[in-house]
């Protein structure tokens, strides 16, 4: 009965895998990262509803398979019995994951084209460019006047002129930064702040993923992506250090305001990583604003 | 399957993760050198003339061992510590005369080492001599190396330690942050994040080095690019300019934008990028000394029979005294002489009068970069959009920036910009103004190059002239 020991092993692995799942939820770390953006639950939701067909259908293979290894084992003096299969069942196993496939595209439409679609897009407090190299962020951020000017008539699903054209040709007073992404905590729950930017690439594929505000969106060289977010259930993370003269992000909230590049991008690939500073609120962000315009137009040691 | 028996399937079956678990233990997967490694000794060649006819392509991905190997070829000279140029050119020239081919073109006398053109009935003659004359050079090379190599190697381990306890031989390292403890640490991190392209003795050929360009700054000239003192860029062979550890942190922070170096402004300050610049710098002095006692013995005129850790003792003095430790000193600090008040301000910022005088700067500047004394012009040809190749003084390519892409390497603040012209760019063409211009002068310039990426900050003739009529 040498041979039950496959059942056995292939059982164990494939029951401590769902065992993982079941505990990750309860260790720090193991589970998804705290979700700070508004559209943050409809992105989970989608992922539990999957990941519910997905364990259903994981255990339920699985179990008949290691059943079968352990029941059908080779047994020495025995034939092995032929069959052609069953119609039947296949049609069933075609027609079930079908239907989910396509439950599924139905129940995602709403959350992808809130999240994804320019038209759907709602009005944004803060602008800037992003454009991603390898391998690195690179910022471009307007003045507070030249954001205020931008988001003056702009209608959910319609960028101003003055964006656009902001957008094609950067102004002297903009502002450059590497690798840090800046906004604010908006006024209450219903009025986050919304971030809206211009995704471009400078050589390759990149990915701009922020795991904490449930957004990820390709960066492909040639095209400029609008890309959206807000800081829904996000607080104030960083503050001034007066030492460093420059902003810190708090230590305990490091781990949750990671970006990351989540497509494989050359060697570098991992050096991608940037920081999202959250500040207190927009008068908070102003001033950073002001610090960093003063930095890069510093005329003395 | 006849040959495999049950049992061996199962114990193979078992094996398996045990092996993938063994393969996390191999060396090189840790965090630190092996105890017995030294840094290797030089043997790429050092380039000491360059080509006195600029390239027109660039080099290949992937290329650039071949590139500098073919810089003789081109009119260049070089010095191969492992006679390897010199053997390449030796089997040519035999070559010609085995198969008697005489006829040469311009590109052959330089490809075999020849210094003029022969005539056709003594090219055979010429040919033979230089047969000759490489023969006794690849000879002394090898000789003189075969004595040189070893005690060099000594006396470089001796002064700079391994990867694993680098140091720096000189009395007073540890007051500039160059003590055993921050250089070990910084060899750590620079294992892990810089190595990959610096590589392991700081020449620039890590296993990705070779295959980006701008390729990363091999070190051991002792020449960085971006620096801010006062003091003269004196080539690889003497103390001179070096960056103090301010400018080698922007870089480290800032990253250098339109070349492959990333910004590390993510490592924390004091814990890591501190000792990664320590450790920089200790790569760069051991590297210069290995070139320059290797120039001083090979070299046309060198000494082949020196004594090698005298000199090597001589050229890390100089190299410290005269060029790290009063790079350091903040008595070399670049002074920017009065800043004007339009200079450095928003739009916003500036009342109407200081518009106007911008304006005025901005046209002087401008004058300045065109006809004036500074003739910016001269190099970076068209504002620098129709720039040509050049060489720079690692035998690689630069080119005269782009000054109408806003894109600097340097770093865009105008004081920055400010730093280029007052003290150049060491190696790279970019000569200092500080002699020939006045402080205002520079910061004229400063203000028509922060202007001129953004046509609408140019006063009305001068953006005629740099983005031509009617263009909006």
């Amino acid at each position: 009965m040498q041979q039950k020991l496959w059942a056995v092993l292939f059982g164990g692995v494939l029951a401590a895998a769902a065992g993982l799942f079941v505990v990750a939820p309860f260790i720090e770390g193991w589970w998804l990262p705290k979700n700070l953006c508004s559209f943050g639950p409809e992105v989970d939701h989608l992922f539990y509803l999957i990941l519910a067909f997905t364990g259903f259908f994981y255990l339920l293979t699985e179990g008949i398979m290691v059943y079968a290894m352990w029941k059908y084992v080779a047994r020495p003096g025995e034939k092995s019995a032929y069959t052609h299969g069953s119609h039947k069942l296949e049609m069933l196993w075609t027609v079930v994951p079908a239907l989910i496939l396509l439950f599924i595209a139905f129940a995602q439409v709403s959350a992808w084209s809130d999240i994804k679609y320019q038209s759907r897009m709602p009005a944004p407090d803060q602008v800037f460019e992003l454009t991603a190299r390898q391998f690195e962020w690179r910022f471009r951020y307007p003045t507070a006047e030249q954001n205020a000017l931008m988001l003056k008539g702009w209608e959910k699903g319609k960028e101003t002129d003055e964006a656009a054209a902001w957008q094609r040709e950067p102004h002297a007073d903009d502002i450059h930064l590497v690798n840090e992404v800046h906004t604010w905590k908006g006024p209450d729950k219903d009025h986050p702040t919304r971030v809206r930017f211009y995704l471009k690439s400078r050589d390759v594929i990149h990915s701009f993923f922020l795991p904490n505000m449930r957004i990820k969106q390709d960066a492909l060289p040639g095209k400029v992506i609008p890309v959206w977010f807000d800081s829904g259930f996000a607080d104030g993370n960083c503050h001034y250090d007066e030492k460093a003269n420059t902003w810190v992000v708090d230590p305990d909230k490091v781990s949750q305001s990671e970006l990351a590049c989540a497509e494989l991008c050359g060697w570098g690939h991992y050096k991608m990583r940037g920081i999202v500073y959250v500040h207190e609120n927009k008068a908070d962000y102003e001033k950073w604003l002001a610090h960093a315009s003063a930095e890069e137009h510093r005329t003395k040691p | 399957m006849a040959g495999l028996t049950k049992k061996t399937a199962v114990r193979a079956g078992a094996a398996f993760p045990l092996v993938l678990l063994g393969l996390l233990t191999l060396p090189g997967c840790g965090d630190s050198y092996p105890k017995d490694l030294n840094y290797p000794p030089r043997t790429d060649p050092i380039v000491i003339e360059l080509p006195k006819v600029q390239p027109t392509y660039l080099d290949a991905p992937g290329q650039l061992a071949h590139w500098i190997d073919s810089i003789p070829e081109k009119g260049g000279r070089l010095i191969d510590p492992t006679a390897g140029v010199e053997k390449v050119q030796l089997a040519k020239v035999e070559e010609h005369l085995s198969k008697s081919r005489f006829d040469l073109s311009d590109e052959e006398v330089h490809e075999l080492g020849l210094a003029s053109k022969p005539e056709k009935d003594s090219a055979q003659e010429a040919l033979e001599a230089r047969r000759d004359s490489l023969k006794k050079r690849i000879e002394t090379i090898t000789a003189t190396m075969k004595g040189v190599a070893p005690k060099l190697s000594a006396v470089l381990k001796d002064r700079f330690g391994t990867p694993a306890a680098p140091k720096v031989g000189v009395d007073d390292a540890d007051a500039f942050g160059l003590d055993t403890t921050t250089l070990a640490e910084g060899s750590k991190l620079y294992r892990r994040h810089c190595l990959h392209c610096h590589g392991l003795t700081g020449d620039g050929r890590g296993p990705t080095g070779p295959w980006v360009n701008p390729h990363p700054r091999d070190y051991r000239q002792g020449q960085f690019k971006f620096t801010s003192t006062t003091m003269s860029a004196g080539g690889f062979t003497s103390g001179s300019r070096k960056a103090r550890r301010e400018d080698l942190l922007r870089t480290l922070k800032q990253g250098i934008e339109g070349t492959s170096m990333p910004s590390f402004a993510l490592l924390d300050e004091q814990n890591e990028l501190r000792p990664l610049i320590s450790y920089v710098i200790h790569l760069s002095m051991r590297g210069q000394v290995e070139l320059s006692v290797l120039n001083d013995i090979l070299g046309r005129e060198g000494d082949p029979d020196a004594d090698v850790e005298e000199l090597a003792d001589k050229k890390l003095k100089a190299i410290w005294n005269a060029g790290w430790k009063p790079s350091f000193s903040a008595a070399h600090a670049i002074e920017v002489g009065t800043v004007p008040s339009y200079t450095g301000k928003t739009l916003g910022q500036l009342s109407p009068d200081e518009k106007v005088q911008l304006d005025e700067s901005i046209k002087r500047g401008f004058q300045q970069f065109t006809t004036g004394t500074a003739s910016c012009r001269s190099c970076h040809n068209d504002f620098g959009r129709a720039n040509d190749y050049r060489y720079d003084e690692w035998g690689t390519i630069s080119r005269p920036a782009n000054l109408t892409a806003g894109l600097y390497r340097g770093g865009r603040r105008p004081l920055d910009l400010y730093y280029r012209i007052h003290s150049g760019i060491n190696g790279a063409g970019m000569t200092a103004f500080s002699g020939a211009l006045r402080p205002e002068d520079i910061w004229d310039i400063v203000n028509f190059l922060e202007a001129m990426p953004y046509k609408n900050m140019l006063p009305p003739d001068v953006k005629a002239q740099v983005y031509g009529k009617g263009k909006d």
